[in-house]
C-alpha cells in the first residue's frame, strides 16, 4: 500500500505492507535507528515515539494505522543541528549509561512536557512508568526531566 | 496482506462484507500486534477502523453514554462525563498498561479481545453495557455477557464489529480495583467492580463484579443478597470480602494461582470499597 504521514514535520509518501511495523518502517525503510526496539511488545518503552502528541510504543503501530498521522522520533528533537534542551540535559545529568532506553525515555519525557510543561514528581513517574531503564536507575532520569521543565524546554 | 481502511460507517459495511474467518479487526492493536509479530497469528486480511471519526467519539443518546469502540483509555480517563458518572471505567482505563498503551489501546478491542485478564470487562458488567455490533446487514446490539464467549472469542461474526458501547447512566457510586503482580504495566490477577447504591445510611443495592479469577467474569450475588439492608462497617466489608474469597476457592482453576486469589482477594475488596469512598 501507498501510505503518506508527516515525519518529523515533513511530508513522507512510503510503499509498504500494511502489516509493516512502524519500528521496521522507521528503522528498516528510512534507516532511522535512533528509534531502538527492546522487547518488541509494549513493555520496554525503547520504541516509543510521539504520534499526534501522545507517546505511543512504534512496535505496536502498523503501516495501515498511520495515514495522515504525524510521527515523532528522537531525530525530530534536534534544533539547528544541535540537541534540543531536553537532550542536552539527559546528557548533563549523566540519565543515560548504555543508552538504549535513553531516545525512549526522552520522546515519552517530550509528551509529557508538551502536555504538561510543569509536571510533578508524580506526574513524571507515571509518565515514564512504561519505560524501563536497567542500568541508569531512574533518579538521574527524572532529575534531567524536571531540569528541562524548569528551563521551560 | 490485504487491508481495509475505511472512512466513515457505508465503507466499514462494505469492507466488513470482505472480511473472512481468517481477517482481523485492528483497533489500536496492542495485543494483536504483538501476535502477528511473532507470527502466532496470520490474517489474510486486516481492517483497521480507526479513521471512522463517529467511532472515537464519546456522548450522551439519551440518558446512555456512548462510547465509540475506537476510544482510547486515554480518552475515557480524561472524560468528564465518565469522570463523573461512570468512576470505575476512569479506574479500569487508567490502570491499563502503560501511558503508551493507554494511548493506543480501545476499549472495543479490550472487549473483542474477551481476555479473561481484560480490564474493561467486569467494568462493562458492572454497567450493564450494551454492545453496538454492525455487520454488513445492518446494526444490532447485544449484552455485555452476550457478546463474551469464552477466553479469547466473542459471539461475533467474522463480518461482524463491535462499533459503540452504551451505558445506561446508573444510580450507583462504584469503583474498580486490580490487582497486578506490581504497580504499573501490570496484568490483572484480580480485578473488582463494585457499585453501591445507599438509602441514607443503609445499602439499598450493591452490584459486585470479580474479573480474571474464571473464564468470564463473575457477579457475586451471594454478597449482593447479603449486604442488602445492612450499614456499612468494617466487619461487613469483610464478609463481603470472604464470600470472594470462598467463591475463587470453589470455582478459581487452580493454574489461575487460585491459592495466591483465595488470599489476596480479601485485600483488593477492602480496597474496592475504600475507593468508592474516594469516588463519591
Amino acid at each position: 500500500m501507498k501510505l503518506t504521514f508527516t515525519l518529523n514535520g515533513r511530508k513522507k509518501s512510503v510503499e509498504a505492507e500494511p502489516d509493516r511495523r512502524l519500528i521496521d518502517l522507521l528503522r528498516k525503510d528510512l534507516h532511522m535507528t535512533g528509534t531502538k526496539e527492546g522487547c518488541g511488545e509494549g513493555e520496554c518503552g525503547a520504541c516509543t515515539v510521539i504520534i499526534d502528541g501522545e507517546a505511543v510504543h512504534s512496535c505496536l503501530v502498523l503501516a495501515c494505522q498511520l495515514e495522515g498521522k504525524s510521527v515523532l522520533t528522537i531525530e525530530g528533537l534536534e534544533e539547528n543541528g544541535e540537541l534540543s534542551r531536553i537532550q542536552k540535559n539527559f546528557v548533563e545529568e549523566t540519565a543515560i549509561q548504555c543508552g538504549y532506553c535513553t531516545s525512549g525515555m526522552i520522546m515519552s519525557a517530550k509528551a509529557l512536557l508538551m502536555h504538561n510543561p510543569h509536571p510533578t514528581e508524580e506526574e513524571i513517574r507515571v509518565a515514564l512508568s512504561g519505560n524501563i531503564c536497567r542500568c541508569s536507575g531512574y533518579t538521574q532520569i527524572i532529575r534531567a526531566v524536571k531540569r528541562t521543565a524548569q528551563e521551560g524546554a | 496482506m490485504l487491508s481495509y481502511t475505511p472512512s466513515n460507517m457505508e465503507e466499514l459495511q462494505q469492507s466488513l462484507s470482505c472480511l473472512t474467518k481468517d481477517s482481523k479487526l485492528i483497533g489500536g492493536g496492542t495485543d494483536l500486534i504483538i501476535r502477528l509479530n511473532m507470527g502466532i497469528c496470520k490474517p489474510d486480511a486486516l481492517c483497521y477502523l480507526g479513521y471512522i471519526k463517529e467511532l472515537k467519539e464519546i456522548k450522551w443518546e439519551g440518558d446512555r453514554l456512548s462510547i465509540g469502540a475506537y476510544a482510547t483509555m486515554t480518552q475515557m480517563q480524561n472524560h468528564p462525563d465518565i469522570q463523573k458518572y461512570f468512576p470505575a471505567l476512569v479506574d479500569a482505563a487508567s490502570d491499563v498498561g502503560s501511558l503508551q498503551i493507554r494511548n493506543n489501546g480501545t476499549i472495543g478491542g479490550n472487549i473483542g479481545n474477551a481476555s479473561p485478564a481484560g480490564d474493561l470487562i467486569p467494568v462493562m458488567y458492572l454497567y450493564d453495557a450494551m454492545i453496538e455490533i454492525t455487520g454488513p446487514e445492518g446494526v444490532r446490539e447485544a449484552a455485555i455477557d452476550q457478546v463474551i464467549e469464552r477466553p479469547g472469542r466473542t459471539t461475533l461474526a467474522c463480518n461482524e464489529a463491535i462499533t459503540r458501547i452504551l451505558l445506561p447512566r446508573p444510580s450507583f457510586i462504584s469503583s474498580f480495583v486490580k490487582l497486578g503482580f506490581r504497580k504499573k504495566v501490570t496484568i490483572a490477577r484480580i480485578g473488582v467492580a463494585l457499585g453501591i447504591e445507599m438509602d441514607g445510611d443503609y445499602v439499598k443495592e450493591m452490584r459486585f463484579v470479580a474479573g480474571a479469577i474464571s473464564l468470564k467474569p463473575v457477579r457475586l450475588t451471594k454478597a449482593e443478597e447479603f449486604i442488602k439492608g445492612k450499614a456499612l462497617n468494617e466487619q461487613i466489608v469483610m464478609d463481603v470480602a470472604q464470600m470472594l474469597s470462598d467463591l475463587i476457592m470453589e470455582i478459581t482453576p487452580k493454574e489461575f494461582d487460585r491459592d495466591y486469589k483465595v488470599f489476596a482477594s480479601r485485600g483488593v475488596v477492602m480496597d474496592a470499597f475504600k475507593r468508592l469512598g474516594q469516588n463519591r
